[in-house]
């Protein structure tokens, strides 16, 4: 009966005195949502950074030790990265062609994917159809092409004098040699070169280190180098991000552990009536700090709860708007912030619960 | 048989003396009503009785308890087991309903039983506001709730501190009818009032004046 009464006061003073209890509350809600919000962010920090590093290019290219890549060769890389975690990937063939008897590179690719891992090209037109090519931005000043013009592409050694007519669907712009380059693709290649399975480069924009997969793909008898600045960049972005997130999360807790501290503090004052009572009634000091801290505790509690849920739905929202790409609920915070807002609450409630010990009933009760 | 035995009570409060070599004997089951003048040191009396405070010299002895030597958790057990206590200002705690503002003093004494909660509020005539925030409750309501708890242990001495100054004339009425039953019941009471028709009504009057009695 003990133990139910206990509840049933504790219930009181949450419930029936809400005008309090919602400021306590909403301090540890408030507090809560931030840290919730912070932690959701910073913890999925690395998957996200990587996502929008791998959107600058490439962090593994992969080549021949001399000469083109077999397609046993591509195969076993395939084979290799079967479990990698893979934002882009793309196969690209290099060719000397001439274009009115002009000698110039052309690269055949799938644009689609060279987009994946090449999403810095900048193309003014469409992605090229059959029999259909991409102009660098540098050809077409050269040539004056336009998009939508019929071009005719011929191997560089051939003497013939009707080649492969090809319409101009866009013009590349990428800063790098693609813009002196005409972008075909695989089947143009083939119809001008022969040679289907002729493989020069593979690029792979990978999720995490790339290091171990390079030495996989060496094992296989080709060449894999890791683009290492981008690696560089990405760990000290993360590492200065991440620990920005960890210091707004800490100087959080700290505000929040001063705020439901004053709270509670101001809470004991204005109640300093009712456990004065409670002491001439026959209160020990440590059934007073009980209830007190099963109070706080229990506003902590509820407010970390509420906290919890508007903090996973606005790092969700920040997410989608700062990254453009969902963030995955972690559940697993959703406990560990109950345990933090009810651990903040039961220290900041130690001041008032001290300040209560010190409550004299003779003089509080006697109004003297 | 003597229920309190004051001797050479003296109480201080840096360099005011609120009580000066005050004796006192109250038999079990007797009526003392205490009058004086605000400041005389009334309220400090029934503190060092209800084992509230300690005196700065003699001795209190309650219940065959010497209080003047007893630690602050003795004074917490010794007022949970032997007092009642009654406010002028009722000191009910707001967000508790009528009934659960008794049941609190069951709690800190023993086990908290409602059927006898709500006996004692019916023993007051306050069974049909059980139910009842003290915020809905009147000032004779809340100082009966206040009277009903004060009895819910049982205890061998009732303080009150100016019961009926808050209260209007039928409310006074009724809970001095409580008294009454309370004091042909066997229990001992000490009421501090200012008011001599109260102060009438028990059976020894003792007077309060600058800390002594006169």
């Amino acid at each position: 009966m003990a133990r139910s009464f206990f509840f049933t006061q504790l219930r009181a003073a949450v419930f029936r005195r809400r005008s309090r209890a919602i400021a306590a509350a909403l301090a540890v809600a408030v507090g809560t949502t931030t840290l919730t919000a912070l932690t959701s962010v910073a913890l999925d920090l690395h998957d996200q950074l990587a996502r929008q590093l791998r959107a600058y290019g490439a962090n593994l290219v992969v080549t021949a030790e001399a000469g083109r890549l077999d397609a046993a060769q591509v195969a076993a890389a395939d084979t290799a990265l079967a479990d990698a975690e893979l934002v882009g990937q793309a196969v690209y063939r290099y060719e000397n062609a001439q274009l009115n008897w002009q000698p110039v590179e052309l690269l055949a690719t799938d644009v689609t994917a060279a987009l994946s891992v090449r999403p810095y090209w900048d193309i003014s037109g469409e992605l090229p159809g059959a029999n259909e090519v991409l102009l660098g931005r540098d050809v077409a000043e050269l040539t004056d092409t336009g998009v939508g013009d019929e071009i005719t592409l011929l191997p560089l050694d051939s003497t013939a004098l009707t080649g492969v007519p090809v319409r101009v669907a866009g013009i590349l712009v990428s800063g790098g040699a693609e813009d002196a380059q005409i972008v075909a693709n695989p089947a143009t290649a083939v119809e001008l070169f022969g040679q289907p399975d002729a493989v020069d480069l593979i690029e792979y924009s990978v999720v995490g280190d790339p290091q171990p997969l390079a030495r996989a793909l060496q094992q296989q008898g080709v060449q894999a180098a890791v683009v290492k600045r981008l690696e560089g960049s990405q760990a000290q972005v993360q590492q200065a991000l991440g620990a920005l997130l960890w210091l707004v999360a800490a100087l959080v807790l700290t505000l929040m552990l001063l705020c439901v501290a004053t709270t509670t503090l101001a809470l004991v004052a204005q109640r300093q009536g009712e456990i004065a009572l409670r002491k001439a009634l026959g209160a020990s000091d440590q059934a007073v700090r009980r209830e007190i801290l099963a109070e706080s505790v229990t506003l902590g509690v509820l407010g970390g709860v509420v906290g919890a849920g508007l903090g996973l739905g606005l790092a969700a929202l920040a997410n989608q708007q700062v990254f453009g790409h969902p963030l995955a609920p972690q559940w697993l915070l959703l406990p560990a912030a109950l345990v933090v807002a009810a651990g903040v609450t039961a220290v900041a409630a130690w001041p008032p619960v001290q300040r209560a010990r010190r409550v004299n009933p003779a003089i509080v009760l006697s109004g003297e | 048989m003597s229920l309190i035995e004051l001797n050479g009570v003296a109480k201080a409060y840096g360099d005011l003396l609120a009580l000066d070599d005050v004796s006192l004997s109250v038999a079990a089951g007797e009526w003392l009503s205490i009058m004086g003048p605000s400041g005389s040191g009334k309220t400090t009396l029934m503190n060092l009785i209800g084992a509230l405070d300690t005196p700065t010299a003699g001795t209190v002895v309650l219940d065959g308890h010497d209080l003047s030597r007893a630690s602050a958790r003795e004074l917490t057990q010794i007022r949970r087991q032997t007092i009642g206590l009654i406010f002028q200002k009722f000191h009910l705690i707001p967000q508790l309903t009528a009934i659960e503002n008794v049941m609190v003093a069951q709690y800190y004494h023993s086990l908290t039983d409602r059927a006898e909660a709500f006996a004692a509020l019916e023993r007051v005539g306050l069974a049909e506001r059980a139910d009842h925030l003290p915020r809905q409750l009147s000032g004779g309501e809340q100082q009966r709730v206040c009277v009903a708890r004060a009895l819910i242990n049982c205890p061998k001495l009732v303080l009150a501190d100016e019961p009926t100054g808050n209260l209007d004339e039928e409310n006074e009425a009724q809970v001095l009818r409580l008294f009454a039953e309370l004091h042909q019941g066997g229990t001992t009471l000490i009421v501090v009032t200012h008011d001599p028709a109260v102060a009438a009504l028990g059976g020894r009057t003792v007077k309060l004046s600058h800390g002594r009695i006169k």
